[in-house]
C-alpha cells in the first residue's frame, strides 16, 4: 500500500445563483485555466486539489452545484457532508447578490453546524459592469458572519486566496483544535464535522488534479 | 431482419436496391410502423436524414407539409438566408407559417408569443441561452453567428413557454431545444419543441425536481437488477445516482459531445417509451463497471471520483455514411465532416488540458481535421480524467459505437421492462406523469394525451408519488451505515431531513389553501359512498336491485367528491 499522499481531507461546496462563475472559479482553482465557453452546471460536479498549508498536504475535494433554484432538492444533499462553503455572487448582477440571503438561509437549514462559509463576489474585473461594491459585499459578510472576498476567476484574483483562506479556517477549526495537535485557540468551535476528517487515510489515492 | 446492415461507407450508393435512409424513414413513418423506425433507430448513423420526417411523426406534429415538400432546409441552414424570417423570432411579426394540423390552432399562434405575457423564468432563459452552441455546431467559429444562433433559441424557448406558461424552464432544457433547432426544418422547431415539452419533459417542468429524483430511484433499481454485485459498489458510495441527473434530465443532450451523436440519440429515445432514457442511462453506466469498480478502491475520493467518472459519457463513436444520411444538404455535411474528423488522439490532449472541467476548448476540437482522414464521427471530450489514476489517463481511449449501446438499451428494455414489478414504476409514477403506464403499446411512444391536458398535468400531485416511509429511511441512509455524503452524519440530521421530506409531500398532496373546502368536500363525498354501501351490509343475502343501487349510490358518492376535489384543484392553480 503507497504511503497516503496528503495528511488531511477538506470537502468544500459552491453555491450561487445560476451563471455567477462558480464553475468557472473552480476550474480557475484547479486546473489554472479559464474560459468564454462555459456550458451550464447540471446537478452536481466534483473536483479534486490537493494544496499545501503550513507544512501539511491538505486535499481539497470541491463540489459544484447548479445555480438554479430547482437543483436544491438535489444540491442541498451535499450540503450535509461540506465543512466549507463558498458563496459566490456575481459583482455585475445585483440579483445574484440579493439572492446571497437565500443562500446563507439554505445553508443554515442544511449543512453541519458551524460549517465555515465564506462570501465571494466574483466577475470582479469587470469593472465597467460592476453594481455591487466591494464595500457593499463586505457589509453583507459581516452581517452573516463570514469572510468576504471578490475575486475574478478570468484574470485570476483572488482565487487562491479564497479557497486558501477558507481551507485555513476550517483547519484551525477541525484539525488544529484536535486534542492531539492542538495549538489553536479556535478550540470551542469545533463543529459536528470533525468526524469526517479521514486524517491519513490508509488508501487514500494519489495527489491532486492540478 | 430484413434491415439492411450496415455496410462500409465505400460501398454505399444510390443504387435502387439500397434505399437512402431518408426514404427508409419515410416509408416506416408513413406506414405508421413503430417497430420499424425502432431498427432503423439502432443503425449507424440512425435516421440520418429522415429525422425531419421522423420526430415530428414521433412528437405527434401532422406531417403532410413535410411529407408534400421536396426539399427542406434545416433551421442551422435557413439561417444564412435572409430571406427566410424564422417563424419564432419575437421582435418581428413573423411570416404566417401553417403548420397543419387543424387542431393545432394554439401552434400556429406561437408566432404571436412576443403578445404573450412573459415567463417568469425568461431571466433564466436569457443567462443559458447566453452560454448555448458551445460544442456545436461548428459550421463557423464567428462570435456573431453565434449570437445569431443564441437569439433564435431564446425566443424558441421563450414561444413555448409563453405559449404554454404551467412549464416551468429547467438547465439543460435550453440543450435538448438546440437538438430541435438544429435538425428540424424552421416550420417544425417551434410545434415539436411544444410537443417534446408537454409529452416527454413535462415531469422536469413542474415546480420541483421531485420527478426526476424519482426516475433516479428507477435507474439505482435497475442497474441493481440488471448487475446487482455492481448495483451494491455503486449503492454505497451515494445513495441516488445523482451523476445521472444530466442525462436524464437533458435527454443526453447537455453532455454529448457532437451533433450526430445526439440526433441518433435522440433518433432512438424518440421512437421509444419516455421511460427509455433510464435503461439507456443504465447501459452507459453498466459500460463503465470496470472503471467504476477501480475507483471503487479509492477511499476517500471514491465517491466524488465514481460520481464525476458517471457524470461523463464514455467517448462514442457512431460510423455514419455521409453520401447516404446527409449527402443531400451540403451545408450540414460539411460541418459533419469537420466533426466526424476531429481526431480522437487529439481530443484527448485536448481532455488532459481541461482535466474534466465541464467546458470546452473553443474550436479546438474541430480544427484538427486534417490530422486524421478516420470518417467516423468520434469526440472523445466528454471522457474526463478528472483526476483519475495516472493509469488512466495513459489509457488509450476506446472508442465505444453508439449502436452497441443502444442496442444494449433496446434489450434490456426486454429483458427488463418497466412493467416488472421489481421496478415499482408504478408505484413511483402517477397518471400525471410520463412514466405513467397507459393501455395501449403506441400510446406510450406517440404522445396520447391532449396538449392542453398534458399541460394540465404539469407539476401536478399525481406526477410522482409519495415514499412509503421504508422507502425514505432507505433513501436517506437510515438504515445505512453511510449517509449520502461524508461521514459526519449526525442522526439528527436524518430525522430533521425526513421530517421536511414528509412535509413537503404532505403539503403538496393538501394544499394549504384549499385544505377546509377540499376536506368538506371529500367528506360529503366519502359519506355518500359509505350511504351508498350501506344497504349491502344490511342486506348480505340480496342480490340484485341491492347490488345494483349501492354500487349506484358509490359511484355517485366518488363522482361528487372527484368533481368538488378536481374544482378545488383548478382553483389552486388559479
Amino acid at each position: 500500500m503507497p504511503p497516503p499522499h496528503y495528511d488531511f481531507l477538506i470537502k468544500l461546496l459552491l453555491i450561487g445563483d445560476s451563471g455567477v462563475g462558480k464553475s468557472c472559479l473552480l476550474l480557475r482553482f484547479c486546473d489554472d485555466a479559464w474560459t468564454p465557453s462555459f456550458i451550464t452546471t447540471i446537478g452536481i460536479d466534483f473536483k479534486i486539489r490537493t494544496i499545501e498549508l503550513d507544512g501539511k498536504r491538505i486535499k481539497l475535494q470541491i463540489w459544484d452545484t447548479a445555480g438554479q433554484e430547482r437543483f436544491k432538492t438535489i444540491t442541498t444533499a451535499y450540503y450535509r457532508g461540506a465543512m466549507g462553503i463558498l458563496l459566490v455572487y456575481d459583482v455585475t448582477d445585483e440579483r445574484s447578490f440579493n439572492n446571497i440571503r437565500t443562500w446563507h438561509a439554505n445553508i443554515e437549514q442544511h449543512a453541519s453546524e458551524g460549517v465555515n462559509k465564506i462570501l465571494i463576489g466574483n466577475k470582479s474585473d469587470w469593472v465597467e459592469k460592476k453594481v455591487i461594491s466591494e464595500d457593499q459585499g463586505k457589509e453583507l459578510a459581516n452581517e452573516l458572519g463570514v469572510r468576504f472576498m471578490e475575486t475574478s476567476a478570468k484574470v485570476n484574483e483572488g482565487v487562491e486566496e479564497a479557497f486558501f483562506t477558507l481551507a485555513r479556517d476550517i483547519k484551525a477549526r477541525l484539525i488544529d483544535s484536535q486534542p492531539e495537535v492542538s495549538t489553536s485557540a479556535n478550540n470551542a468551535a469545533q463543529g459536528s464535522s470533525g468526524g469526517g476528517l479521514n486524517v491519513n487515510s490508509a488508501n487514500a489515492q494519489p495527489s491532486g488534479c492540478c | 431482419m430484413t434491415l439492411e446492415s450496415s455496410p462500409p461507407s465505400s460501398s454505399r450508393s444510390n443504387s435502387p436496391e439500397h434505399k437512402s435512409r431518408e426514404e427508409l424513414v419515410k416509408e416506416a413513418v408513413l406506414a405508421d410502423d413503430i417497430i420499424r423506425l425502432q431498427e432503423l433507430s439502432m443503425l449507424p448513423g440512425g435516421f440520418g436524414n429522415g429525422r425531419k420526417y421522423a420526430w415530428p411523426y414521433l412528437l405527434g406534429c401532422s406531417l403532410s407539409d413535410v411529407l408534400e415538400s421536396s426539399f427542406m432546409t434545416s433551421s442551422l441552414e435557413s439561417l444564412s438566408r435572409s430571406d427566410i424570417i424564422p417563424p419564432w423570432r419575437l421582435e418581428s411579426p413573423p411570416k404566417s407559417v401553417d403548420v397543419s394540423e387543424p387542431e393545432e390552432e394554439k401552434s400556429t399562434s406561437l408566432k404571436s408569443s412576443a403578445d404573450l405575457p412573459s415567463h417568469p423564468d425568461e431571466h433564466q432563459v436569457q443567462l443559458d441561452t447566453n452560454r448555448s452552441f458551445i460544442l456545436y455546431p461548428v459550421v463557423s467559429s464567428s462570435v456573431k453567428h453565434r449570437k445569431l444562433l443564441q437569439v433564435d433559441l431564446h425566443d424558441i424557448i421563450l414561444g413555448v413557454l409563453r405559449k404554454r406558461p404551467k412549464l416551468r424552464y429547467f438547465q439543460g432544457y435550453h440543450d435538448i431545444i438546440t437538438v430541435l433547432f438544429l435538425t428540424l426544418p424552421p416550420e417544425y422547431v417551434l410545434p415539436c419543441a411544444e410537443k417534446i415539452s408537454l409529452h416527454r419533459l413535462r415531469d422536469a417542468m413542474g415546480n420541483g425536481l421531485e420527478p426526476l429524483v424519482g426516475q433516479l430511484r428507477i435507474l439505482k433499481r435497475l442497474v441493481k437488477i440488471a448487475d446487482p454485485a455492481y448495483g451494491e459498489v455503486l449503492a454505497k458510495n451515494g445513495n441516488l445516482p445523482y451523476y445521472a441527473l444530466s442525462n436524464l434530465l437533458t435527454l443526453f443532450s447537455h453532455d454529448m459531445p457532437t451533433l450526430p451523436l445526439i440526433q441518433h440519440v435522440f433518433d432512438w429515445l424518440l421512437c421509444r417509451e419516455p421511460a427509455a432514457s433510464i435503461w439507456l442511462e443504465t447501459v452507459i453506466i453498466i459500460s463503465k463497471k470496470d472503471e467504476i469498480l477501480k475507483l471503487a478502491q479509492e477511499g476517500d475520493d471514491a465517491m466524488g471520483l465514481i460520481h464525476a467518472a458517471l457524470t461523463t459519457l464514455p467517448p462514442l463513436s457512431d460510423e455514419v455514411c455521409d453520401t447516404e444520411l446527409f449527402g443531400i444538404f451540403p451545408t450540414s455535411d460539411t460541418s459533419l465532416e469537420k466533426v466526424g474528423k476531429a481526431s480522437p488522439k487529439a481530443v484527448e490532449t485536448e481532455v488532459r488540458q481541461d482535466d474534466g472541467a465541464k467546458v470546452v476548448q473553443e474550436d479546438q476540437s474541430f480544427t484538427k481535421e486534417e490530422e486524421s482522414s478516420e470518417h467516423v464521427v468520434k469526440d472523445a471530450s466528454s471522457e474526463s480524467s478528472r483526476e483519475l489514476p495516472g493509469a488512466y489517463k495513459e489509457k488509450e481511449i476506446v472508442s465505444v459505437p453508439l449502436c452497441d449501446l443502444l442496442r444494449q438499451a433496446s434489450d434490456l428494455l426486454v429483458q427488463y421492462p418497466p412493467s416488472l414489478p421489481e421496478l415499482r414504476v408504478s408505484q413511483t409514477f402517477g397518471f400525471e406523469s410520463i412514466l405513467h403506464k397507459r393501455d395501449i403499446d403506441t400510446s406510450f411512444i406517440l404522445p396520447a394525451l391532449d396538449d392542453d391536458i398534458a399541460e394540465s398535468f404539469v407539476g401536478g400531485d399525481e406526477v410522482i408519488l409519495p415514499l412509503s416511509q421504508e422507502e425514505q429511511d432507505e433513501e436517506l441512509g437510515i438504515t445505512k451505515e453511510k449517509p449520502m455524503i461524508g461521514k459526519d452524519e449526525k442522526p439528527r440530521r436524518n430525522e430533521k431531513l425526513t421530517k421536511e421530506h414528509k412535509k413537503t409531500f404532505i403539503q403538496r398532496l393538501i394544499p394549504r389553501r384549499q385544505v377546509v373546502i377540499a376536506s368538506t368536500v371529500l367528506l360529503i363525498g366519502v359519506a355518500v359512498a359509505v350511504y351508498g354501501l350501506h344497504p349491502n351490509y344490511r342486506n348480505p343475502g340480496r342480490g340484485g336491485n341491492g347490488i345494483f343501487m349501492s354500487e349506484h349510490f358509490r359511484w355517485f358518492g366518488a363522482s361528487v367528491a372527484s368533481l368538488f376535489g378536481t374544482a378545488a384543484k383548478f382553483g389552486i392553480m388559479q
